[in-house]
């Protein structure tokens, strides 16, 4: 990609990020202390470190917790270690080498670990954009993300509408009425 | 070596019943209710009704991976979970493992089962439907396979009893190919599907949307040791409420009550005895799972309601000087005219205008378009025979569109967190015919690990389905399109022979002794004490659902044996 697209690009992403400081900076101090406690299981740290911005960056802080405050992170190490079969596991494994390494190049650090959210964010939604063979991998990332966003407890049953036992069941009504506009979590 | 439940071991037993799913469970409680002392059997473990739901309340979060199997898991069940139900920690335990249970095919087939008892009850789709005489006639109308010697007149009293013992949730609706039934009120259709049923209704000479026939207790009638369905939608777990009918919340629990019913599970049923003397079965041999021990059962009747498959594969073990290849077997029609449902057809489409509705509680069904094909005059197709249905459901789960949108970050999870885009969706369930040589054999090479010979599958769809399925394509994408939906996307998918998960045909019904393995009652022509009332004696498929035909069918079996025993006929 030219430089002059991806500065755009990066433009367009910062200036959301920018409206939005105050979580910027509560998001970051609350990342910092994951780095340092958590030890993936399947990534290596720096992957653990990258795989933190990008799920936040899909799913970031707002007046609901950011993915990786519900360790959506920790979720999807275990699911790559466990579940993927080999082929996902290696493009898994090679999205985030290639976000990281396009992330340390546009931020001009030279340590994975000292990339933050910020830097990150703008990498993946180029490539979420992005059509080409190599990138394609963002967008399950992003599907699995979402995934293992809702069928996290916190999530299930505080943010979404959760009711294990409908006990009946109200076939058309208004959604204001029904959940106050959430969906139904299960 | 397991043991015996409900009474202790006997030495002799008026009847036995092999199989404890939707067939064996209806036997086992009619035999039982007649005052006849029945040892029912089962090859897998003991499922106690509630006790053994393990995973009933438990919700996504609870499992690790969210309830997604791990490779180790999945490497266990390669062949159970090629249907996507199963592939989930939710229910997976009910299902095979496919390295000790092993099979092989000629031709791909998807052979989903459980070992334990209660059977596929447990797991099954409840959808409930009554064959119509059309399709009773219709072998001996086109020629396929044989003439079926019932008629509708003959099975409808048992429809009856059956769907007011078990409850089905349905609408009556005067159809012929669809009969009226004893229903519950019917669970509702939400706004979208009710939008779907009305554009159908009125924009296709009045085809038919209806809320799929389903076993769930609705309404204020009392069923014993059962309450309401709590539209909870996790029935395949086994339902602590006994919201749907299974073997072990409606018909064990009645067997059990008469005092008269024995159950051993662990009990693999490896032969019937047949006795030259008497031309009678007189009980039959197992193998104790566990111990792998040899035990012979002694009976007056055998009921046999293994499962299609294994039924046949009983009955082709039990080899004598009078059947060299297995009982029953004078036709050489044990083990072939596999059938089942094809699946894997259908269309699904988006709508606008509903974005403010909504609807609470998880309805375990949703809707159902009964046959509108090959009805007489326009309806009929030049290109195919019989006919299909489909079932189908509209939802809001469509967050596709908001993620391709919004792309990432807070106006993605915003998306996310609230009712998604609605999508309609619907899939044919359609005819295959019987045809002689779509089969299964024993491979006597590959033994499992109680030394029985294992089996192998050589069946596929042929020309009148793969045509059938093209229309089954064509219609669902028009019905779709006619009600105002919009983004169509039609599918034929690929489809295995046993997919559908109803197996049927290898011991078929008919007049005739040279052509067919049981007659009009279910009993083995030449041995009558012996009667086969799960899916085996299908003579062939309809397009309908099959359970509720072989519980009508084996209630009015079981009734008949009492009678014969009592009159001295068997």
């Amino acid at each position: 990609m030219d430089r002059r697209k991806a500065l755009m690009q990066m433009g367009m992403s910062l200036g959301y990020v920018v409206a939005v400081p105050t979580f910027v900076s509560v998001l970051q101090s609350c990342k910092d202390k994951k780095k340092e406690v958590w030890t993936p299981i399947f990534f290596t740290k720096e992957q653990g470190v990258t795989l933190i911005g990008v799920v936040d960056s899909i799913l970031p802080k707002t007046d609901t917790p950011s993915a990786s405050e519900v360790n959506v992170h920790v979720f999807l190490d275990n699911f790559a270690a466990n579940v993927m079969e080999k082929k996902q596991q290696k493009d898994f494994k090679a999205i985030l080498d290639l976000i990281s390494e396009k992330a340390l190049k546009s931020s001009e650090k030279d340590n994975i670990v000292a990339l933050t959210e910020k830097d990150i964010a703008p990498i993946v939604l180029m490539f979420l954009k992005d059509k080409e063979k190599d990138k394609a991998f963002a967008k399950k990332v992003r599907e699995l993300t979402i995934w293992g966003y809702k069928c996290n407890e916190y999530v299930g049953e505080k943010v979404l509408a959760y009711l294990p036992v409908p006990g009946e069941f109200i076939a058309c009504d208004s959604v204001e009425k029904l959940t106050k506009g959430k969906a139904w979590s299960i | 070596m397991s043991k015996f439940y409900f009474n202790e071991e006997q030495d002799f037993y008026d009847a036995i019943v092999v199989g404890t799913g939707i067939s064996g469970g209806w036997a086992a409680k009619e035999l039982c209710e007649n005052g006849l002392k029945t040892l029912v059997l089962e090859r897998g473990k003991m499922v106690e009704h509630i006790k053994d739901y393990t995973t009933a309340h438990l919700d996504s979060w609870d499992f690790p991976n969210g309830g997604k199997l791990t490779r180790e898991q999945k490497a266990q069940q390669l062949k159970q979970t090629r249907t996507g139900r199963v592939n989930n920690a939710d229910v997976n335990n009910w299902f095979v493992n496919d390295i000790k249970h092993p099979y092989t095919e000629t031709k791909p087939f998807d052979w989903v089962r459980g070992y334990h008892v209660g059977g596929r009850s447990i797991m099954w789709g409840r959808h409930s439907y009554r064959w119509s005489e059309i399709d009773f006639e219709a072998n001996a109308k086109d020629g396929h396979g044989v003439d079926w010697p019932v008629r509708y007149k003959d099975i409808a009293p048992w429809y009856d009893k059956v769907e007011t013992y078990i409850g089905v949730s349905g609408e009556n609706l005067g159809l012929e190919q669809l009969p009226d039934g004893q229903f519950l009120p019917m669970m509702e259709h939400n706004c979208v599907e009710q939008h779907f049923r009305d554009g159908v209704g009125k924009n296709m000479d009045g085809r038919v949307v209806t809320a799929g026939r389903i076993a769930h207790i609705t309404g204020d009638k009392k069923f014993e040791g059962r309450t309401k369905c709590q539209f909870r939608n996790r029935c395949t777990r086994g339902c602590p409420f006994g919201g749907y009918f299974s073997s072990n919340s409606s018909t064990l629990p009645a067997a059990e009550r008469t005092g008269n019913m024995t159950l051993r599970p662990d009990s693999i049923v490896s032969e019937v005895i047949y006795d030259a003397d008497t031309k009678k079965a007189t009980g039959v041999k197992v193998i104790d799972r566990l111990s792998k021990e040899e035990y012979i059962f002694k009976a007056k009747v055998i009921f046999l309601c293994a499962s299609s498959m294994a039924t046949a594969s009983i009955l082709l073990q039990s080899k004598s000087d009078r059947f060299p290849n297995g009982l029953g077997n004078d036709s050489d029609q044990v083990g072939r005219n596999v059938m089942d449902h094809h699946l894997g057809t259908g269309a699904s489409g988006t709508i606008d205008g509903f974005e403010d509705k909504y609807y609470k509680g998880r309805r375990p069904g949703g809707i159902y378009i009964p046959r509108f094909k090959n009805l007489g005059g326009t309806s009929n197709s030049k290109n195919f025979i019989r006919g299909y249905g489909y079932q189908g459901s509209a939802s809001r789960k469509n967050w596709k569109d908001a993620v391709a949108e919004l792309t990432m970050g807070a106006p993605l999870k915003d998306a996310i967190l609230k009712p998604g885009g609605w999508v309609m969706g619907i899939g044919g369930f359609g005819e295959i015919l019987p045809y002689q040589d779509n089969r299964m054999f024993l491979d006597y090479d590959k033994l499992d690990e109680w030394g029985l010979p294992t089996i192998n599958f050589d069946a596929e769809i042929r020309d009148n389905e793969h045509k059938m399925r093209e229309d089954m394509v064509n219609q669902a994408a028009d019905m779709l399109k006619k009600a105002g939906f919009k983004d169509i996307k039609a599918r034929n998918g690929k489809y295995n022979m046993g997919h559908g998960i109803h197996e049927m045909g290898t011991a078929r019904m008919g007049k005739d002794p040279k052509t067919s393995v049981v007659n009009a009652h279910n009993q083995i022509h030449a041995v009558p004490n012996v009667y086969i009332t799960d899916g085996a004696f299908m003579a062939s498929a309809s397009c309908v659902n099959p359970s509720l035909t072989y519980m009508a069918f084996t209630a009015r079996a079981a009734n008949h044996a009492a009678q014969e025993l009592k009159k001295g006929n068997l």
